[in-house]
């Protein structure tokens, strides 16, 4: 265990998270469910608990109410007690430098009041946009070995992705030479994690040095390439399951690795921690089959009743799936009502939807992006907001989008063709 | 609202459950996969909006404690709500094990006193049901009764297993019967009592002064009606379960898979989730080559074989070729690769070995304990080790905790029982 005056973690957890669109348009990134009964921040929050770590400074900004909501006073993770604790940190007024936050950086340099109540040693930086298992303690312990100043966490990704990371280049020894933040034609494919121990006092000098001075807001564009040459910089290799679930396609393949333990992402053995869903007068019941269901390489949360043939998909709780209808390769969120006959394929269908009977989603093979975020659904996969009603009989093509709360018996579309966005 | 509190009966074995309550009471046995039986009253407690439950416990406390935690599950945790676990104590002079469900009551009068309520619901925390307490409440009220009795009509053979009244056109019950032979009536008392509280005081005392059973039901509730007390019945209709014995307890099991199964969602039921007790929540992974059909399953499964008609519980492991049919698995299990386990009962961290077979041959009725087990199922006690291979026949009892070398034959025949 590490006491918050030996190891505070300062987690930023304030994320937009735009290129998941409508599934983080009401809820911050970390707040967006994952892998049929989490949140994308258990991981971290998890990772904490099984680090023996004791006080979390959670770093808030972005519609922070489900997030808060849901780590409400720690307790899931352990995080309560005389010396334990987790306390949201959101943007506030009433002092010189405040604002809302700029950066991750900024985040924490406003927040250097709480960090001085507990006067600690070491601050880790994290972030609770992560699908990862990391034992923090051991990369805390190699900094202190080392004596570094500053350690970075790194794992290589493929080349063609280092354009999404900051990647750095390091010596044998873990020195670390060399910097570049999203860049293209990058010279290292070690890309950093985003998870960083600082010796406090550096961490403080150069956030008052940086951000102080208004030179700069993040840690991977202004701060860790700032301490380059003049700071001990240490590279803390990674090489377990790690995905920033920041794109659509990132976040229905990482929901997919839950399906494969062999994928490294393995729910059985990571022992995730959530806060259970208390909206409910009763516990969910158990989940039902049907006696004709057939569920194959599925995760079903609780209360689901199954009626109809499940395969390659995620399930949260509560989700119906009727007679004689297939869902596959899909995520379905909580209390999601899927019709008799309905066929979902290669979709992700958020909280409380109504698919009519007979209603398809997602099927075909075309390769039209949506038209309107092409960037963001350009892999065939349809994203279905929150509380989303599809009528009996309407079909939905491929890479579309259907905004949170549309109702489309209003609407008498009988098609909604592949690359086609409803909004209202 | 007039102040209510409730005393829930928690603390019996229930002999006929053997193994299954060899370490732990009824109220504490797992149902429907993820609760266990005392979560039915406590939810029905919590829904009728009364505030103070004090659960009298006795038997192997120790799951039904974990379990009940500081009564936050069912919201009682507040400036005025309480669930207290009441166990037996050694006072002054006065206090000594509970010799009965009356004398448990009244070792407790101190606590009914400190609320100081009107009414008092006694109830038992065996049975599975769903009640709404609010309209015998009310018209306990409206007939100024000293004692209402829940009753449920059942079936003119089976009215000699329960206590049985005959009610008049005001309700007012005229005949009390406890497990007569031939009884008058068909109505069967549920156990849910609704008592003011001066009258239950009274008894109590007068029952602790005078009584020999020191049972409610066998003592108390006759002598009221003697008496001409004003004792006034509460008909229910719903579904409900005494679960009393092994082939019961099974049955009511898979009644929740049935064609008239209970509305679960509908009973609003809750329980402990906490991690350690009775869930986790990580979902199901049903693995390419699962098989599940007509089943209840919980979060926490690993199925890689194949479920018929069976409820299964948290946490449990089905390898590759393994099937689990008509059975009831408890949390923990481990069913290894090719095993078949075909009408059974397995309590927790039963490990069944590789290609091993439960439920082979005819059902015979179990050999020395044919009044509970008769109709087939094998039941396996706490964290038993069934060794790869072994078939073991129908109606059989395993003990908790055997191991290999406890297991005789390389067969178990029907009606067998397996004891160090």
């Amino acid at each position: 265990m590490r006491s918050a005056r030996d190891a505070l973690v300062m987690l930023l957890a304030g994320g937009v998270g735009s290129r998941l669109n409508i599934l983080a348009s009401e809820r911050a990134k970390p707040a967006v469910p994952f892998g049929g009964a989490f949140r994308i921040i258990d991981f971290t929050l998890s990772n904490i608990m099984h680090s023996g770590l004791e006080v979390v400074g959670l770093l808030t900004q972005y519609r922070p109410l489900s997030l808060m909501d849901h780590v409400r006073n720690g307790e899931p993770w352990d995080l309560m007690g005389r010396a334990r604790g987790v306390r949201i940190l959101p943007p506030q007024t009433g002092k010189e430098d405040a604002d809302w936050y700029k950066g991750t950086a900024d985040a924490i340099y406003q927040n250097l009041a709480f960090m001085q109540d507990y006067e600690p040693d070491k601050v880790l930086v994290l972030s609770g946009d992560h699908i990862y298992r990391m034992d923090y303690e051991q990369m805390i312990a190699a900094h202190e070995a080392r004596r570094a100043d500053v350690t970075v966490a790194a794992m290589p990704v493929p080349w063609d992705e280092t354009h999404r990371f900051g990647v750095m280049v390091a010596e044998d020894d873990g020195s670390i030479t060399d910097f570049q933040e999203k860049v293209k034609n990058a010279k290292s494919n070690l890309a950093s994690m985003g998870v960083y121990v600082f010796n406090y006092t550096v961490l403080v000098e150069e956030l008052r040095a940086v951000v102080g001075a208004r030179k700069g807001y993040d840690f991977g564009k202004d701060i860790i390439p700032g301490t380059l040459g003049r700071r001990k910089l240490l590279c803390y290799p990674f090489t377990g399951y790690w995905r920033d679930v920041g794109t659509i396609k990132s976040y229905h393949e990482a929901n997919m690795d839950c399906l494969n333990p062999n994928s490294g992402l393995d729910l059985q053995t990571w022992e995730i921690r959530t806060a259970p869903d208390f909206q409910h007068p009763a516990d969910r019941p158990p989940t039902l089959l049907g006696s004709v269901a057939s569920v194959t390489s599925s995760l079903v949360g609780r209360g689901c009743v199954i009626q109809g043939e499940v395969a390659q998909s995620v399930l949260f709780p509560g989700v119906r799936v009727g007679r004689g209808a297939l869902v596959r390769d899909s995520i379905v969120m909580q209390d999601t009502a899927v019709g008799d006959g309905c066929q979902v394929e290669y979709s992700i269908i958020d909280k409380r939807c109504e698919l009519g009977a007979g209603a398809v989603i997602g099927t075909g093979t075309s390769t039209t992006k949506n038209r309107k975020f092409p960037s963001h659904l350009d892999c065939g996969i349809s994203v279905v907001g929150k509380g989303v009603v599809i009528p009996g009989g309407v079909r939905v093509g491929k890479n579309c989008l259907i905004y949170p709360g549309v109702n489309l018996t209003r609407r008498r579309l009988q098609i909604v063709e592949d690359g086609e966005t409803i909004m209202t | 609202m007039k102040k209510i509190i409730s005393l829930v009966l928690a603390g019996g074995r229930v002999d006929e459950l053997l193994v299954l309550t060899a370490k732990r009471p009824k109220s504490a046995l797992p149902m429907w996969g993820m609760y266990r039986i005392i979560d039915f009253v406590l939810s029905n407690m919590m829904h009728a909006g009364i505030e103070v439950v004090g659960v009298l416990s006795q038997y192997r406390p120790y799951s039904l404690v974990t379990h009940l935690a500081n009564g936050e599950p069912w919201d009682y945790v507040g400036r005025s709500r309480a669930l207290r676990i009441l166990s037996p104590f050694k006072g002054a002079e006065d206090s000594d094990w509970y010799k009965g469900t009356a004398d448990a009551l009244y070792q407790n009068l101190n606590f009914i006193d400190r609320y100081a309520p009107e009414m008092v619901v006694v109830a038992s925390g065996d049975h599975v049901y769903a009640m709404d307490y609010r309209p015998m409440l009310k018209q306990h009220l409206a007939t100024g009764a000293d004692l209402t009795i829940a009753f449920k009509r059942v079936p003119r053979e089976q009215a000699h297993l329960y206590g049985t009244a005959v009610l008049d056109e005001s309700g007012r019950v005229g005949t009390y019967q406890e497990k007569a032979k031939n009884p008058e009536g068909d109505l069967a008392s549920l156990t849910v009592y609704v008592f003011n509280t001066g009258c239950l005081m009274e008894r109590l005392k007068q029952n602790a002064r005078e009584g020999k059973s020191f049972q409610i039901y066998s003592e108390i509730i006759p002598r009221m009606i003697e008496e001409k007390a004003r004792v006034f019945g509460w008909l229910f209709d719903g579904y409900w379960q005494y679960a009393r014995t092994l082939d019961a307890y099974y049955a009511t099991n898979m009644d929740i898979l049935g064609k008239d199964a209970p509305d679960l969602p509908a009973w609003q039921v809750r329980t402990n989730l906490n991690p350690g007790t009775m869930g986790d929540p990580t979902p199901a992974l049903f693995c390419p080559t699962a098989k599940a059909s007509s089943s209840l399953v919980c979060c926490d499964l690993v199925l890689e074989g194949t479920v018929e008609h069976s409820i299964v519980s948290p946490g449990v492991l089905i390898e590759r070729r393994a099937v689990v049919r008509d059975s009831v698995i408890m949390h923990g299990c481990r069913i290894e690769e090719g095993a078949i386990v075909d009408r059974a009962i397995l309590d927790k961290n039963v490990r069944v070995g590789k290609g091993a077979r439960l439920g082979c041959g005819d059902p015979v009725p179990n050999r020395l304990h044919p009044h509970t087990l008769s109709t087939g199922v094998t039941v396996v006690g706490k964290g038993a080790w069934i060794p790869a291979g072994l078939r073991i026949g129908r109606s059989c009892i395993v003990y908790p905790d055997m191991r290999e070398s406890d297991f005789p034959q390389a067969e178990i025949p029907s009606g067998a029982v397996v004891s160090p």
